[in-house]
């Protein structure tokens, strides 16, 4: 009569509201996460999963409701202590009916409503609308690349690729199949020099003669013993039950990016460049993340001289010393051929500068950056903390007059990254709802 | 040998199908409880919350509302603010039962006991249930309901879908027939049904659209009023009657309907539903544990749950938070029994069935013909009122000080019973509003009045007109009681 169900395995069923309600007040998530976005700490931006809250009166819901607060009522309560029939009790102060709730720890208030964001959902709102511009076709459509890839199995290989269970699976169900009849057979004779053996002691029992049934059993033995041998001869293991693991090559894209953070440590570079920097490199990183499957980062620090460096040393360091602008593009020129050739990467390459170049350098970055464009997606250049155009930026814009790739921009404001990004990758066509 | 069903407190799938077997024959043999056939679902604290955030129905269409509901839910869960229920039941056949993978094994015999045969026995045998809904059909209704919801997302878009969804959710309370059986939901048939309206349904319009003179002289003179008898029924009469609604938002308003509807003797029957249930449990924990099925320790985490369930803050404490339920509920049946087993002479003088031996039938009686207002009218008992003490306080808005108007004494009973039996019913009605008129010569604005005399919050009511206006498409006006002090809305 009753039935027990186990539910737990099929999961939640909040998703098509959750994406309802997320619909709804897109508008003002998205305001949200874009001031997380230019103001909040980097720790917030990378790992995403804080509550948004929504005031409740964005999503009331009316209907007809009786509104009592000044009008007479009558209410049972429970609890009676010292009241009689006629006594008075003094309203409370201020008229109000019922008391207010107090706040709780993290600071909602009951006419709020926490939304929280899992990171895919906070960098859908963070980049709606947005798309990597002049995203450079290779010759060949999306970058393909061969790959092994693991396909059946197959009867024969070398050696070392031999697959023991899928092997002895064969081997046992051949073993099987050839036996299964031979044991029938085998039992149908042991059953009938039974029945002999039996009648043999029968007919002895009464002192009749048994020489036809004794050399029937012989000739049953004979036979016995054949098919027992030849159950025995049946092989463990048969060339034929081999199986080994295929593999096989297939084309697929390469969903691989590498991109190259570019910057100036030399001595005019300061922490609020350098926290500039930080920013736009991080929302280049996770933007371009959303397109690849993983994407790898390579740091480059650059004065006078360039070293690859980590993370920590990329936006810790000071350094002093001239500036030239030409060994860091030489040597992502370097790495990238060294270590992620373009037919295989999808290469970027980032860089924020305060524009600072020893004059004579511009010609040979010039060239070095001929050579390098027609390899990368995008080259994205930030000018930091400059009142005017620096040359460097001219040559920029210069070149980018042909290799639209080539994007530049100039901040000097914290905030003015996440707006000056949404510009630089916002779609051309201006959205036509309201 | 010891016969316990379980010592230590961990379920398992084959503890609790001892358990139910062991319960069902007590509820069958014991208290006669008449059922539908169980089905029990374990599942877990997420699921619970998905629950919640659909009016525990376990097939819904999606709404943003319910997302909303389970973000507030799920950030006081995670809070701790607050604790989730230890069950869900639904009122279908079979009725299902969810039990949540974090109780134990006493909590699962508890929620069993509740659900499974307490709840159950009330949804298969109280009248106001076997008049407004179809246990049978509603699984099948509501998955109805979800496809075809889906289906006109799909086709028309999510924002228009969820526009019409809005207005019927905002007039849903206001469109239930509360005088009238409704006819049950034939969800098989609703299918085809549903497509012959949409055909049909164009042409019959004509009431409102017919603007040529009447043909004959015995036709009805313009000045007949449409419809002819205020309609209650808010959401039937636009489904019904809006002139230029397409036929798919009349089928969503359909569905809503029918869900308020089957919703509707959940809201009238809190206390004695909730009530029965406890009165259920406790029956049945006692019984197992006098069969020697429990142990010691599982009746007294019992106790702990069930106190902590029927217990009563009074007023002037800061858990109180309005009359439990299931404290009244749980105290007056249980009194029933008390005033079968061992009446005192008050209980004689105020119940004919006082000292009845068969106190389960009586028992029965009240949980198949009453809801919460005529119950507590019929059975509110002075034992009851002096345990939970009771008393009635009255507002007059000039006044400085409320006024208590009786309290748990002999002169008080009759207008405390009187005074609960008002407040749940209108805590349980909307506001009754009704269309009065549509104007089908003229300008076809649609009048409603509010039938009742208490005042409306003016600006939900002003955006709840909205609402109906986008669904009937032309004006709306809403006549207010006290014309005196307030302008007719409208919008």
């Amino acid at each position: 009569m009753s039935m027990i169900i186990d539910r737990r395995s099929s999961g939640t069923r909040s998703t098509a509201n959750q994406d309802r309600l997320q619909r709804r007040v897109r508008a003002r998530l998205k305001v949200a996460v874009e001031k997380m976005a230019s103001s909040g700490s980097i720790e917030d931006l990378a790992n995403a999963d804080q509550p948004i809250s929504i005031p409740t009166r964005d999503l009331h819901e009316p209907s007809f409701r009786r509104d009592l607060s000044d009008t007479s009522w009558e209410r049972v309560l429970p609890g009676n202590k010292e009241y009689q029939r006629g006594d008075k009790i003094s309203k409370p102060e201020g008229g109000g009916s019922g008391k207010g709730r107090e706040g709780s720890p993290d600071g909602l208030g009951d006419d709020e409503v926490a939304i929280v964001l899992s990171a895919d959902e906070f960098l859908d709102l963070l980049f709606d609308g947005l798309v990597l511009p002049n995203l450079r076709k290779t010759a060949l459509g999306d970058i393909q690349a061969d790959q092994w890839r693991r396909a059946g199995f197959i009867k024969d290989g070398s050696p070392s690729r031999m697959h023991v269970g899928r092997t002895m699976r064969a081997a046992r169900a051949r073993r099987l199949a050839l036996r299964a009849g031979k044991r029938r057979e085998l039992q149908d004779l042991l059953d009938a020099r039974g029945t002999l053996q039996e009648e043999i002691q029968g007919r002895l029992a009464q002192k009749q003669d048994v020489s036809v049934e004794q050399e029937r059993l012989s000739e049953l033995d004979r036979q016995i013993a054949a098919l027992e041998r030849k159950i025995k001869a049946i092989p463990f293991i048969d060339e034929a039950d081999l199986r080994f693991a295929h593999i096989d090559q297939q084309p697929h894209p390469i969903t691989n990016a590498v991109m190259f953070c570019v910057m100036d440590v030399s001595g005019s570079m300061g922490e609020k460049e350098k926290d500039l920097a930080k920013r736009f490199f991080l929302l280049l990183y996770l933007f371009v993340h959303r397109h690849y499957q993983a994407v790898q980062i390579i740091f480059i620090k650059h004065h006078s001289t360039a070293s690859e460096c980590s993370e920590q040393a990329f936006f810790g360091a000071r350094e002093g010393g001239g500036t030239l602008v030409s060994p860091a593009i030489t040597l992502t020129e370097e790495i990238m051929q060294q270590r992620f050739p373009p037919d295989r990467w999808n290469v970027y390459l980032a860089q924020v500068s305060d524009g600072d170049n020893y004059f004579a350098d511009n010609a040979v970055v010039e060239e070095h950056l001929m050579s390098l464009l027609p390899r990368l997606r995008n080259l994205f250049y930030l000018e930091v903390n400059r009142d005017s155009e620096s040359d460097l930026l001219q040559l920029y814009e210069a070149i980018a007059q042909d290799f639209p790739e080539l994007i530049t921009a100039r901040a000097s404001e914290r905030e003015d990254i996440y707006p000056l990004f949404r510009t630089l990758f916002a779609t051309e066509e201006i959205p036509s709802h309201v | 040998m010891s016969k316990f069903l379980f010592t230590d407190n961990d379920w398992t799938f084959a503890r609790i199908d001892a358990v139910t077997e062991a319960i069902a024959d007590i509820a069958a043999e014991e208290l006669q409880l008449d059922t539908y056939p169980n089905q029990l679902e374990i599942i877990s604290a997420e699921q619970m919350l998905d629950a919640y955030a659909s009016i525990g129905l376990p097939v819904y269409y999606a709404h943003w509302s319910f997302g909303k509901q389970r973000a507030i839910e799920s950030g006081q869960y995670r809070r701790g603010e607050m604790g989730l229920a230890y069950e869900l039941v639904i009122n279908s056949n079979p009725c299902i039962s969810y039990l949540m993978e974090e109780n134990t094994m006493t909590m699962q015999t508890l929620v069993i006991a509740h659900a499974a045969y307490g709840h159950n026995a009330f949804f298969k045998n109280n009248i106001f249930f076997q008049q407004w809904t179809d246990a049978g059909g509603i699984l099948d209704y509501l998955a109805f309901a979800q496809r075809y919801i889906a289906h006109c997302e799909e086709r028309y878009g999510i924002d228009a879908v969820t526009d019409v969804l809005d207005a019927a959710h905002a007039i849903s309370r206001n469109g239930v027939d509360r005088a009238r059986r409704p006819r049950q939901l034939s969800a098989r048939a609703e299918e085809q049904r549903r497509e012959e309206r949409e055909r049909y349904l164009q042409q019959q319009l004509s009431e409102i659209w017919r603007t040529l003179p009447p043909h004959s002289a015995d036709q009805p003179a313009a000045s007949v009023s449409f419809p002819p008898d205020p309609q209650e029924n808010l959401l039937y009469f636009i489904e019904k009657n809006a002139p230029h609604l397409e036929g798919w938002k009349r089928e969503i308003l359909r569905i809503v309907r029918k869900i308020a509807q089957y919703l509707y003797p959940q809201g009238q029957t809190k206390i004695m539903n909730e009530g029965f249930a406890c009165f259920v449990h406790y029956h049945i924990l006692h019984s197992l544990h006098a069969r020697g099925l429990v142990t010691d320790g599982t009746l007294l985490e019992f106790y702990a749950s069930h106190t902590a369930v029927t217990f009563q803050p009074d007023f002037d404490d800061p858990r109180y938070s309005g009359i439990n339920p299931y404290a009244l509920g749980f105290a007056m049946f249980q009194d029933i029994k008390r005033v079968c087993l061992a009446p005192t002479e008050e209980d004689r003088r105020w119940f004919p069935f006082a000292g009845d031996p068969d106190w389960r039938k009586q028992i029965h009686f009240a949980m198949r013909e009453f809801r919460d207002e005529s119950f507590v009218l019929q059975y509110l008992s002075p034992k009851v009122m002096r345990d939970l003490h009771l008393f009635a306080l009255s507002n007059d808005p000039s006044a400085t000080t409320y006024q208590v108007s009786a309290i748990h004494d002999d002169p008080g009973y009759q207008y405390l019973r009187q005074a609960l039996a008002q407040q749940i019913a209108e805590s349980t009605r909307p506001p009754d509003i009704q269309i009065v008129s549509v104007d089908r010569w003229g300008d076809r604005h649609l009048r409603l009045r509010q039938m009742d005399h208490q005042p409306l919050a003016q600006d939900e009511a002003q955006r709840t007109l909205s609402f109906v206006h986008s669904l009937w498409g032309y004006d709306v006006h809403l006549d207010m009681e006290d014309l005196s002090l307030r302008e007719p809305l409208s919008s």
